[in-house]
């Protein structure tokens, strides 16, 4: 296969694409299910073990090795503590989609006080849901966000579909992004895709808003929540 | 690394931590096997591409990902038009792609071919040489150099609609 001799715009072009392309190399990735799932695969004694054999091998192979094995205790470590979870905005828009197309994965509730009593008979311990007004609440749901659980409302706003999610604050933190202070609360503003994701805590609660309804708009739907 | 690209390649995150997860694990069991003198980056990085591979094969995973054959990767790539909001990302490329956040730029990879998506990844993410990314992927030099070309292409095309969506470009 041949290739084509690139022009400068092109190569101007693929530059910057490949600029952009390599900021991915920084963002936060939420590690948390990964090592729960390799502790539970890999037998810690058998991690010590290979590790006393690799004292024997050879220098290359020894820090490729060692890499391999620091990886995995660490992880293993991390997946025995209990340490808060870091939400992705992508994930909890794939949630928001996913909860959309297939609405009969929810229980059919009405209101909030019937949400909060559905999911309690799920999960036990789930935080005290907030109020959002009284727009018109179709379902709810408890989830996983990597090895911890959030409770899950979907109500129907301005006609469009819009997923609220509560966890405790401990359990869940919210990742960098544009930062917006409204009345004293701090909010932080995602997209992915054509859904919009707003993340606050408070009241020792991790809320957060997923629609394809305007950031805008769901600020401001944020910013009457009641707890 | 290895999560961050699975990440990237696959279409859910449960997809992704298979993957990854198998791949330590195969990495692990084959410690003896890894040649002294070869970069671990790489050495990591195709265990994950032979056991994306397996998955895929096994029907493990969902059926947008297209194969090589199918995806015609490696087939001429018709070139953007003269829109006015790709004259406006010609103009000044680094900023209105700077307008994109993580997530849409990464929606905007699944969106291509596996293939393209790999080359990318290794290419451009992670930063990899073409030689290094010519052995991960098997194929020659000459083919990485013109796919990732082709698929920064690609994604710039997949990008541009939501420039004009969000009012970035007109």
């Amino acid at each position: 296969m041949g290739s084509k001799p690139i022009n400068p715009m092109e190569s101007r072009l693929d530059d910057a694409t490949s600029r952009r392309l390599a900021k991915l190399r920084t963002m936060p990735i939420d590690v948390s299910s990964l090592e729960k799932a390799i502790a539970l695969q890999i037998p810690q004694a058998d991690l010590q073990n290979r590790f006393r054999r690799l004292i024997w091998m050879r220098p290359a192979r020894t820090v490729a090795a060692s890499l391999l094995v620091v990886g995995l205790i660490i992880a293993f470590a991390i997946a025995t503590a209990s340490g808060p979870v870091l939400a992705s905005a992508q994930e909890l828009a794939e949630l928001h989609r996913g909860l959309r197309e297939t609405g009969n994965a929810l229980i059919a509730v009405q209101s909030i006080p019937a949400a909060q009593a559905a999911i309690k008979e799920k999960w036990p311990g789930c935080p005290q849901l907030c109020s959002v007004g009284d727009h018109p609440v179709h379902g709810c749901c408890v989830r996983r966000l990597g090895h911890k659980s959030i409770a899950c409302i979907s109500l129907q706003i301005d006609q469009t579909p819009v997923t609220v999610a509560v966890a405790d604050s401990a359990d869940v933190r919210c990742p960098d992004g544009k930062q917006v202070e409204l009345a004293g609360n701090q909010y932080s503003l995602f997209s992915s895709g054509a859904t919009n994701v707003i993340m606050t805590q408070r009241a020792g609660r991790w809320v957060a808003l997923m629609s394809s309804l305007p950031s805008e708009r769901l600020l401001a739907i944020a910013e009457k929540l009641e707890f | 690394m290895l999560l961050r690209t699975a990440r990237m390649l696959c279409h859910n995150d449960a997809e992704a931590d298979d993957v990854a997860q198998e791949t330590l694990i195969k990495a692990f069991q084959s410690l003896d096997r890894f040649t002294e003198g070869t970069n671990v980056r790489s050495w990591l990085l195709a265990i994950l591409r032979n056991t994306r591979i397996d998955q895929l094969r096994a029907g493990k995973t969902r059926s947008a990902d297209i194969s090589l054959e199918q995806a015609c990767v490696d087939a001429p790539f018709k070139h953007p038009d003269a829109s006015p909001s790709y004259q406006e990302l010609s103009a000044d490329p680094d900023s209105l792609l700077e307008t994109f956040d993580d997530a849409q730029v990464i929606e905007a990879l699944k969106k291509l071919p596996e293939e393209i998506r790999w080359t990318l990844l290794l290419v451009d993410v992670e930063g990899l040489d073409h030689r290094d990314v010519a052995g991960i992927l098997d194929v020659p030099e000459g083919t990485i150099k013109s796919r990732a070309h082709r698929g920064r292409e690609m994604l710039r095309k997949e990008l541009l609609p939501w420039a004009t969506e969000m009012r970035i470009a007109r």
